[in-house]
């Protein structure tokens, strides 16, 4: 019995309106907005701003790969007392610091992971030599998944050969042609998704840390 | 530089490594940072390569390694993060370590060596990087779980790439290619 081993993908809204590498770029200038998130609430906020991006990116959000994250950090820092004793049964302590540490640390990891999904894309091209191997890999890699529904889960490596066979055939020698950048230069709306973004994250942290002064 | 066939036949390796990673994505995990490995499979087949009269080299084993980790941060989304880290990390310690052991203890040593052997070391070395940026300390605690992780996925990806090295058509074409080229 053949199964497909991929779900259908969602489309990436974001990519019809965004350069790769502009969106690659927004992404890295997040970053130091989202580290100088200064509190819970605040790093919350961001991760529900990124969160927004994934989904509009047409990426699945793992819900509990991110609460077992979340959760097993904290657990983790709990472990090392710190601050103030919120409660306390024989040798478990919860402590304030330790559990503020744990989210913390938790939703600064997980924040992280959905900027990446948000900003990282398969079609983000790299120059040099080392950019046009990715970009010859990417291209292998989309002609492999074109023959994934072959795929079987009983005979594995007979329907896995079959494939590789088809879209990889070893004695060819001729080198696909791969573009070294994207044509696509996005359109005018990409700047007020831009804009959004940027305020969205630096918009808080500068008006807590400059104007209220956190 | 590297040949151009090669070039391609590392593409093509690469590419693989990324489609058995996005197979691997569709698994639940029980804990995030658990994974089994299917990725690592090329990269072990490889060092097949390195032991023949082909062209590939130590560099272009560790080239397929940068493709490998590159790839994956570019599909699974992750590059921008602290995931990423980790993969390269990870990828770049058990590759060294399966690497001097395919070269220093073979014919002693097989498949299902180099990839508990490699497995052990991408764990290990996880961990430390976890103890430094995640956990703290208190990580030191899973070591033990992560070890013992690792001695499993090890040995169901080496018996895998054991059984695909000897199965496969395309593998088997690949490789007479590599030598024909050389």
């Amino acid at each position: 019995m053949k199964k497909p081993v991929k779900k259908k993908r969602r489309p990436d809204r974001l990519a019809r309106i965004m350069n790769p590498t502009v969106r690659f770029w927004t992404g890295v200038s997040l970053i130091p907005g989202f580290f100088l998130s200064s509190s819970l609430e605040l790093l919350l906020l961001h991760c529900l701003v990124f969160a927004v991006a994934v989904v509009l990116a047409g990426k699945r959000i793992r819900v509990f790969y991110y609460a077992m994250m979340i959760l097993s950090i904290t657990l983790f820092h709990l472990l090392n007392p710190v601050g103030r004793v919120l409660w306390e049964l024989g040798p478990v302590t919860l402590t304030a610091g330790a559990l503020e540490q744990g989210l913390m640390k938790g939703f600064t990891l997980s924040g992280l992971v959905l900027l990446s999904l948000f900003s990282v894309t398969p079609d983000l091209r790299f120059p040099g030599r080392l950019g046009g191997m990715l970009a010859r890999t990417m291209y292998y890699f989309e002609e492999i998944l074109n023959g994934r529904g072959r795929l079987e889960v009983r005979n594995i490596i007979g329907s896995m050969d079959s494939v590789l066979m088809q879209a990889l055939p070893p004695g060819d020698e001729s080198v696909p042609e791969t573009e070294s950048g994207t044509r696509f230069r996005g359109t005018v709306l990409q700047f007020p998704v831009i804009i959004l973004l940027e305020v969205l994250v630096w918009g808080p942290v500068v008006f807590f840390f400059f104007i209220v002064g956190l | 530089m590297y040949n151009e066939r090669v070039l391609n036949r590392l593409a093509m390796l690469g590419a693989l490594s990324l489609f058995l990673s996005t197979v691997e994505y569709l698994f639940p995990r029980p804990i995030p940072f658990m994974r089994l490995g299917l990725a690592n499979l090329p990269v072990i087949l490889y060092l097949d390569l390195l032991s023949s009269d082909s062209k590939d080299s130590t560099g272009t084993y560790f080239l397929l390694i940068l493709i490998k980790v590159l790839g994956q941060g570019m599909v699974n989304g992750t590059m921008a993060s602290y995931v990423f880290l980790f993969s390269l990390a990870g990828s770049f310690s058990s590759g060294l370590a399966m690497w001097l052991a395919w070269r220093y203890l073979r014919p002693n040593i097989s498949f299902l060596g180099v990839s508990v052997l490699g497995a052990l070391v991408s764990n290990m070395s996880q961990i430390l990087l976890s103890i430094v940026f995640i956990f703290g300390p208190a990580a030191w605690r899973i070591l033990p779980w992560f070890l013992g992780i690792g001695l499993g996925s090890g040995f169901f990806i080496g018996l895998f790439a054991r059984s695909f090295a000897e199965k496969s058509r395309w593998w088997k074409a690949l490789k007479d290619s590599a030598l024909e080229t050389a």
